[in-house]
């Protein structure tokens, strides 16, 4: 029976590879729905935006002219916190992927900077989030170094801030060769301030200061140091570890019409009683064709993981809990489809039967909104019953979710059961209808 | 090879077959007409183990009932509609159908391609079959039923909508199974066909045998006599005569006759007979 149902499960998906529609809302279909909407969920697909935790333990004017700054750049959106130990907490959560301590002490080094100690920031950080942690550097240091350089364009300023590094030296505790060094250095810049002023007035005068070694006196004014913090697994680090999952989830539809509709067309196409009429069971025929849309399942499942992972920055934290998800959703979807199967009698009437009621419950179960926004009462309750639903959930629990296999029990154990389940009354319908064309 | 014996068979009020029995001889070409609704595909289907009757016994080739997948072994089944997958080739559907019989790979790819060379389909044996025209499915449909080499074959209307070259070719083919000594059971609406090929021919209506015999046998019993048609200047006069060449003998020097015509009793007569001419849908 085995070899048969393999010889009936490589027919039907040959037959799913050529039928046009039914490969496209198999494969092409769910793969454009998880890239377009993902990279929707993204921003556009155009400019990344990070949520950027900050909270401004310094509290001067400088601190707050700081943040406003790097809120306003395209790239970052700033949620200030009233609590410093609300940081690293939310970030653990999964609600931002960096926090940034502005400290105390931030205006004075800003206002004086070299001899005010280095600009440090602190903070937290997600340690998946690598690229959020390069984009957050970069970001940070320019929107300092052009607030410092605003300063430096405006004589009066730049010359406060000389004069107060200078008044800050003078009663330092520091080596009087240093102390030497950096006086010369201030009296440079207040130099340079000068000339730049009777420039700016027309008189003229030598502009150009190069430092001796060739670098920037400013190389190491900036210090960002942010502790890593362990995230639990109950946030997507990007919209495609939403839009995948759910991506899984059309292509578990596609699969389902592709093979409940080969079933019935094999009894209006009178292929069925060919098939019967030969030297083997009606449970092997079933049997093939449930393996089939079974193995159709996985694949497209796995691809659209594959994909996920390769291009897309989607986690898969582990093989066997991902195993689990992908078998466990296509036994469940194998068992809607033998039952929709089995009560088509035609090809137009099991598409339109079958599609009113998958749609609902896709839409009930986030296939196309997440669950996670969908905050209605009633709903949340009506989508346990969606098998749509529990495909994501163990799918998400196989990626950021991070569930143990343990954790995984639930809704793979939901899924299969509705696999059997639907395997049981298809079978027994097919059996009562005398094999679905007697 | 294949037995029904008192097999009734009903599908809620109707009754389809009432105590029907026929027996097919070894190496025999067996006729099953009817109208539509007698019986026939619900024969057809207790026959290959799609039915089961409600009592009453089928037996093939003295094995057993063809419940029995093991049974089934024995039967290739060329049902009416053409039961093949469009989106496949003929090599692909044959390879799938050989499979499905239990044929292993190597020898079945030998056998595909013999049995597409029968049917003169050898040259585009690799295209998709949605680009067949209606005799070459009829012809692969055949070849398909042919696979596993059954001793007894099931034809439903194989000839149903083809041309006549194709029509000719299905007939030479079946006449060379019967000589290869396959049984083959015949179902069809065309007379001639079956005047033309069967060996022994049944008709059945309402579920129930009328007439079963060789095409002459039923002719003599239920066929009636022949009729003559005499064309005078006055009009044409019909008479029907046990003796119809003295009839004609008789009329032909008759000064006033202008033609004669003489049609014989056929199998079209005896079903007509014994069907009625009501019609049936």
């Amino acid at each position: 029976m085995i070899r048969t149902a393999l010889v009936i499960a490589a027919k039907d998906l040959r037959l799913l590879m050529r039928d046009k529609a039914a490969f496209f809302f198999t494969f092409v279909f769910p793969m454009v729905y998880g890239i377009m909407f993902g990279f929707m969920f993204s921003g556009g697909g155009g400019s990344v935006s990070v949520n950027v935790l900050a909270f401004d333990e310094d509290g001067t004017e400088a601190s707050a002219a700081f943040i406003e700054a790097l809120d306003a750049r395209e790239q970052i959106r700033i949620t200030r916190l009233e609590d410093p130990l609300q940081g690293p907490e939310m970030v653990r959560r999964g609600d931002a992927s960096v926090f940034l301590l502005v400290p105390e002490g931030f205006g004075e080094a800003l206002d004086a900077p070299i001899i005010g100690g280095s600009l440090r920031l602190g903070g937290s950080i997600d340690p998946t989030a690598s690229m959020t942690l390069g984009l957050v550097q970069g970001l940070t240091a320019q929107t300092l170094f052009e607030l410092l350089g605003e300063r430096f364009a405006e004589p009066e300023l730049a010359r406060g801030m000389v004069q107060r590094s200078q008044e800050t030296l003078a009663t330092a505790d520091t080596d009087p060769a240093t102390k030497f060094l950096l006086g010369a250095v201030f009296s440079n810049i207040e130099q340079l301030i000068n000339n730049a002023e009777a420039d700016a007035q027309g008189d003229g005068g030598d502009t150009t200061t190069e430092d001796e070694d060739g670098g920037s006196p400013l190389a190491n004014l900036f210090e960002l140091d942010l502790q890593e913090v362990t995230v639990h697994g109950d946030r997507p680090a990007n919209a495609f570890e939403i839009t995948m999952p759910q991506a899984g989830a059309w292509a578990l539809m596609g699969c389902l019409f592709g093979f409940a509709t080969s079933l019935v067309q094999e009894r209006s196409k009178g292929t069925m009683p060919r098939l019967l009429a030969s030297p083997i069971t009606p449970k092997a025929v079933l049997t093939g064709k449930a393996t089939g849309c079974f193995v159709s399942a996985v694949l497209v499942q796995v691809f659209l993981l594959v994909v996920g992972w390769l291009f897309l920055d989607v986690r898969v934290p582990s093989i066997l809990t991902a195993a689990m998800a992908v078998s466990a959703a296509a036994a469940g979807f194998v068992g809607i489809m033998m039952v929709l199967a089995a009560l088509g009698r035609s090809e137009a009437g099991t598409e339109g039967m079958g599609r009113a009621v998958m749609l609902i419950l896709a839409l009930s179960g986030g296939a196309a909104v997440p669950m996670d926004f969908l905050n209605i009462e009633w709903l949340q309750k009506v989508s346990y019953i969606s098998p749509f639903r529990w495909s994501i959930l163990a799918t998400e629990g196989a990626l950021w979710r991070a569930y143990s296999p343990a954790e995984m029990l639930l809704p793979c154990g939901v899924l299969i059961a509705i696999g059997i389940v639907g395997f049981v009354i298809g079978a027994k319908l097919f059996e009562f209808q005398g094999a679905g064309d007697r | 090879m294949l037995k029904i014996d008192q097999v009734t068979k009903s599908f809620g009020e109707v009754q389809a077959l009432r105590g029907l029995s026929m027996h097919v001889q070894k190496g025999e070409l067996y006729g099953l007409l009817g109208p539509n609704g007698a019986g026939k595909s619900t024969t057809m289907a207790l026959t290959v183990g799609l039915l089961e009757p409600d009592s009453g016994t089928v037996t093939v080739n003295g094995t057993g009932s063809p419940e029995d997948p093991a049974v089934r072994a024995h039967i290739g089944l060329a049902p009416q509609s053409l039961s093949l997958y469009d989106e496949m080739s003929a090599t692909e559907n044959m390879m799938f159908f050989g499979q499905i019989q239990g044929l292993e790979r190597r020898p079945l790819k030998a056998r595909v391609g013999e049995l597409l060379e029968r049917v003169g389909l050898e040259s585009r044996a690799s295209e998709r079959i949605q680009g067949y025209s209606g005799g070459m499915k009829r012809r692969l449909n055949l070849a398909v039923a042919l696979l596993h080499s059954p001793p007894l074959l099931l034809l439903d209307e194989p000839t149903a909508g083809v041309d006549p070259q194709s029509r000719n070719a299905l007939f030479e083919l079946i006449r060379e199974l019967r000589e290869g000594g396959h049984t083959i059971v015949y179902c069809t609406h065309y007379m001639e066909e079956a005047q033309r090929l069967c060996d022994r021919v049944a008709i059945i209506d309402e579920g129930a045998m009328l007439a079963e015999g060789t095409v002459d046998a039923l002719i003599e019993e239920h066929g009636g006599h022949s009729m003559i048609q005499i064309e005078r200047a006055s009009g044409v006069e019909k008479i029907e005569t046990a003796e119809p060449m003295a009839e004609m003998a008789k009329h032909a020097l008759a000064p006033e006759t202008l033609g004669l015509r003489l049609d014989r009793p056929d199998l079209e007569a005896v079903f007509l007979r014994l069907t009625g001419r009501s019609l049936r849908d």
